[in-house]
């Protein structure tokens, strides 16, 4: 845990997507590099953390998986907030779940930040007997709006790691370029210790939102 | 004329006390009926009242018809009305002579459509109480005119006579089911939505679009009314109500009620009410329920506080918040017109707004409407495990600011509103100096998140407060909590801040071995109790009793290997310096002290009960009673025995059992639900057997008809055709007799002419 006080920047990512696509499966890949075949129902929200390495610089990425349940969508979409990256999750052999992206899209966007970074992820990639969403129907989607994409396996891992790499590398190069205003913790970034780029920083302004990590 | 102004006088006066009493009546109808000048009925319509206690029998039977046509004529006539309708309510009270008072009521029924004010307040007295009247006068059609009228007469806008229809729809209905499936079957349910949307009338009955959202006195009572009307319809564990929750649902009134209780600027007593016809519409209903969990909303600007009221800052501020609850009773009006001028604000989802309400977010808020909050909270989570987890998995804040939407509000969850008043307490000093029920009613909420539910703890456990990165130790919610309690009881608070606190823990840490060891980590915990508990103690005797409750439960579910403070610790502590009789003394205590007495199943505050800085008696919460009647007992005993006693097997399965049960219970409310339905279907099915079967009788009468027919059809045209051949027969005879007779004729003639 010495580590956890080692970083350039927190960011804030959510997962979302409906009931079974394998939203907390891919969260539990990456950040404990396990696969668990029968997880349980998400309830509420729930959290995770993992750091990783984008251009040298340390980051720790903050993960929010919600709730596919439709019924308490209306409680959970509070938690979209602030959020600099979203995994938007599909399934790739079960055809409503791509139909329904859009309206999980239209959340995001209206609930998260405009400069989100939205990630789109065909899940179970493993699964290509059953496929029912070709790849290039995926990516047509993301391409008309917006969105990188990729498929997945939260079983294999294939692709795992990539997603929510490049999902934060995306985020950085914002950070560089100052699309991000990092001194507002409302993009969903917060700068940690070890960030020498410059020394009046608002480390300690942060109150509390980033401590119920485990 | 003046024999008749003497009316039953000069009658008795003239033949005796023993003039047979029906021949007085008659008389007396007679008069009623037939007397040209209003004077001479006015007259005797007072005489039969004067005889109506003696003779109910002779005028039931003889004198409702005149009088109600009487009514009708002399409707203008205020004398000769108020007679007619006391000597009805006379005959009303008659519930012996059967005969009589169903005609009363048939007539009575007809009468109070056209003379609607008066005769309906009579109405309303005389079905309060009778389930054959009940009966008798919603099958004359009752609840169809009484509906059209409260239309008429402009729904909830309209005047004290849709109060009165509307009450007496409730009494009709209250305690009669076969009224109520009337009710149902013949589709008034569906026509409660538009009881909601009043028209514009001001009180003076002039048209105003302007005045569609103000709050007459009037407009408040009616819309109680209607409320109370819909309870009549779901009152729990009520035979009919799963249905009548359905059909609700179906037709809108779920949302009205959101509307109503959240979004509009009702009067405070006419939000409680809202909120206790929701909790009641969703109770133990999984669609209903879900219904509320997906509603998103407007709020409604929270009732205001008056700052200019002079004496507000000068009064110490345990008075503030009593004087804010009255001034909202003045609601309405003027309140609708100064809310015109504020923003709107951020769309929260349904929930959260009735959490922020329950928990004290707007001071301005009655004690009323926080209870009824509560109760719809509760509600909302009884038997709902998923529910109860969602929420807890709210306790974590959710990420702050949202640059999207232009607002500077805090984003909000069930459970940080709920953190939030849990330690407002400490934070602000004045704010808890001002009401300890805040904290209360989060302990009471709070408690219903974790009831009997295993993983939802495991989840309220895992919340640390401090920011570890900075270097800050983190403390678990639990300990927090522990520390809200120490700091309240030190402090001398309102009691009822400490005993919120001491009923959370118990209910946390029943039957959950890692609540207690987390609780009991901390070693001052333990020692606090026990200093609360020992007879030297001078604490308030409920709090010393629910401490003792609590440390009973921290002994008797101790079972972790590695806690601190295992039951070995414990039992010598409390046999030394407590003692088993001073412990079981108590919780005697609070058991019987009057507000644990006083408990009700729907936590209510009478407006009677706040105001002019009064708290309201509200102590401790009707589940928790409940729990602690069911638990104390077994707590108690367990404390004498032995620390080395392995967990008994039972108390393992009974963790098992009681999630087992919940599913149990569930699942039988489920199946009763289904064989409800099936017994429905079957005897619709039997209905239709037997119709089948009618049928196929009828048909079978029919073909043996037919046959029978057929077969005299058959016989007929055998006889017909025998009878053609008889006739050819008999022509042909006819001509040969013909032939014969010219033949005979011919001869004749010969002869005469030999002869001649």
């Amino acid at each position: 845990m010495s580590s956890s006080f080692n970083y350039d920047y927190i960011i804030k990512y959510i997962i979302i997507g409906d009931t079974g696509v394998g939203k907390s499966c891919l969260l539990l890949q990456f950040t404990d590099k396990r696969f668990q075949p029968a997880h349980d129902l998400t309830i509420g929200v729930e959290f995770g953390a993992r750091f990783v390495s984008v251009a040298g610089k340390q980051i720790k990425l903050q993960i929010w998986d919600t709730a596919g349940q439709e019924s308490f969508r209306s409680i959970t979409r509070s938690y979209y907030r602030g959020a600099a990256g979203a995994l938007l999750v599909y399934d790739i052999t079960r055809r409503d779940t791509f139909k329904h992206l859009t309206t999980w899209l239209e959340d995001a966007r209206q609930h998260a930040n405009a400069n989100t970074t939205i990630m789109l992820i065909g899940n179970k990639s493993d699964l290509e007997s059953k496929r029912a969403v070709s790849y290039e129907e995926g990516e047509a989607f993301a391409k008309a709006n917006g969105l990188f994409f990729m498929e997945t396996s939260a079983k294999t891992s294939a692709n795992v790691e990539e997603a929510f790499v490049e999902t934060a590398t995306n985020i950085y190069e914002k950070i560089q370029s100052g699309i991000f205003d990092i001194h507002n913790e409302a993009h969903g970034i917060k700068i940690g210790p070890m960030h020498t780029g410059g020394s009046s920083l608002p480390i300690g302004a942060a109150n509390g939102s980033g401590a119920c990590c485990q | 004329m003046d024999f008749f102004a003497s009316g039953l006088s000069a009658l008795r006066g003239q033949k005796g006390q023993h003039q047979a009493g029906s021949e007085t009546i008659d008389r007396l109808c007679e008069r009623i009926e037939y007397g040209t000048l209003v004077e001479d009925r006015r007259s005797a319509v007072l005489a039969l009242r004067a005889c109506s206690r003696e003779h109910k029998r002779d005028i039931g039977s003889r004198g409702v018809s005149v009088l109600c046509k009487v009514l009708r004529q002399d409707s203008m006539d205020l004398d000769i009305t108020k007679a007619v309708l006391e000597t009805l309510t006379v005959l009303c009270q008659a519930d012996t002579e059967r005969e009589g008072t169903q005609e009363f009521a048939l007539e009575m029924s007809n009468a109070f459509l056209k003379v609607r004010g008066a005769s309906s307040q009579t109405e309303v007295y005389s079905t309060a109480s009778n389930a054959d009247l009940q009966k008798i006068v919603a099958f004359e059609n009752a609840f169809e005119r009484l509906l059209a009228i409260i239309d008429d007469e402009g729904a909830i806008s309209g005047g004290i006579i849709v109060q009165d229809c509307l009450q007496l729809v409730q009494n009709l209905l209250r305690y009669n089911v076969s009224n109520q499936n009337y009710f149902r079957e013949t589709s008034c349910i569906q026509r409660i939505p538009a009881l909601f949307h009043g028209e514009g009338i001001d009180d003076s009955g002039v048209h105003d679009p302007m005045m569609k959202d103000a709050w007459s006195d009037q407009k408040g009572n009616n819309m109680i009314m209607v409320l109370e009307l819909i309870r009549v319809l779901v009152v729990p564990d009520h035979s009919n109500t799963t249905t009548n929750q359905k059909s609700m649902y179906q037709c809108g009134i779920l949302q009205l009620l959101i509307d109503l209780s959240l979004t509009s600027n009702a009067p405070q007593r006419v939000k409680a009410s809202a909120f206790y016809a929701l909790a009641e519409l969703i109770r133990l209903n999984k669609v209903n329920q879900d219904a509320l969990s997906k509603a998103v909303i407007s709020p409604a600007h929270p009732p205001y506080v008056h700052s200019e009221d002079p004496s507000s800052s000068l009064t110490p501020p345990t008075r503030s918040s009593a004087q804010l609850s009255r001034t909202s009773f003045q609601s309405g009006r003027g309140s609708a017109l100064g809310h015109r001028f504020l923003e709107p604000r951020d769309r929260c989802p349904a929930i959260v707004e009735v959490v922020a309400i329950a928990v004290g977010q707007y001071p301005g808020c009655t004690y009323s409407v926080r209870a009824a909050a509560t109760c719809l909270f509760q509600s909302f989570v009884l038997e709902n495990p998923d529910t109860q987890m969602v929420l807890a998995t709210t306790l974590n804040p959710p990420p702050e600011d949202n640059p999207n939407t232009p607002s500077h509000e805090k984003p909000q969850s069930p459970g940080t509103l709920l953190l939030g008043a849990l330690q407002g307490w400490q934070e602000d000093g004045e704010v808890a100096a001002t009401d300890p029920y805040n904290s209360w009613f989060a302990t009471v909420l709070f408690s219903h998140i974790l009831q009997n539910n295993t993983r939802a703890k495991a989840i309220a456990l895992a919340i640390t407060f401090g920011d570890e990165e900075n270097g800050e130790d983190p403390v678990s919610l639990i300990h927090a909590i522990a520390a809200a309690l120490m700091v309240a009881v030190k402090g001398g608070a309102d009691v009822r801040v400490a005993l919120g606190y001491l009923a959370l823990l118990c209910v946390w840490c029943y039957d959950s071995s890692k609540s207690i060891k987390d609780f009991l980590s901390e070693g001052a915990h333990l020692q606090f109790l026990i200093e609360l508990i020992s007879p030297s103690s001078k604490e308030d005797p409920m709090v010393q009793g629910l401490a003792a409750f609590l440390l009973g439960i921290c002994y008797e579910f101790n079972w972790e290997q590695d806690a601190l403070i295992t039951r070995a610790t414990i039992q010598p502590i409390i046999l030394s310096r407590i003692g088993l009789d001073h412990f079981a003394a108590c919780i005697t205590r609070v058991r019987e002290s009057k507000p644990f007495k006083a408990a009700i199943p729907l936590m209510t505050v009478l407006p009677s009960e706040e105001g002019d800085g009064r708290l309201p008696n509200l102590f401790f919460d009707y589940s928790f009673v409940e729990f602690m009647k069911r638990t104390f007992e077994r707590t108690q005993k367990s404390i004498a025995a032995s620390p080395h006693n392995t967990r008994p097997q039972q108390a393992q399965q009974q963790t098992n059992n009681a999630e087992m049960e919940s599913q149990l219970t569930a699942l039988r409310s489920k199946v009763s639900r289904q064989d409800a339905e099936m017994a429905e279907l079957r005897s619709k099915l039997e209905e239709a057997q037997q119709a089948l079967s009618r049928q196929a009788q009828e048909r079978e009468e029919y073909e043996r008809k037919m046959a029978e027919l057929r077969w005299e059809q058959q016989e007929g045209q055998m006889r017909y055709s025998a009878l053609e051949k008889e006739h050819e027969d008999l022509l042909v005879c006819l001509a040969e007799q013909d032939d014969e007779l010219t033949d005979l004729k011919g001869r004749l003639q010969a002869l005469e002419v030999g002869g001649a």
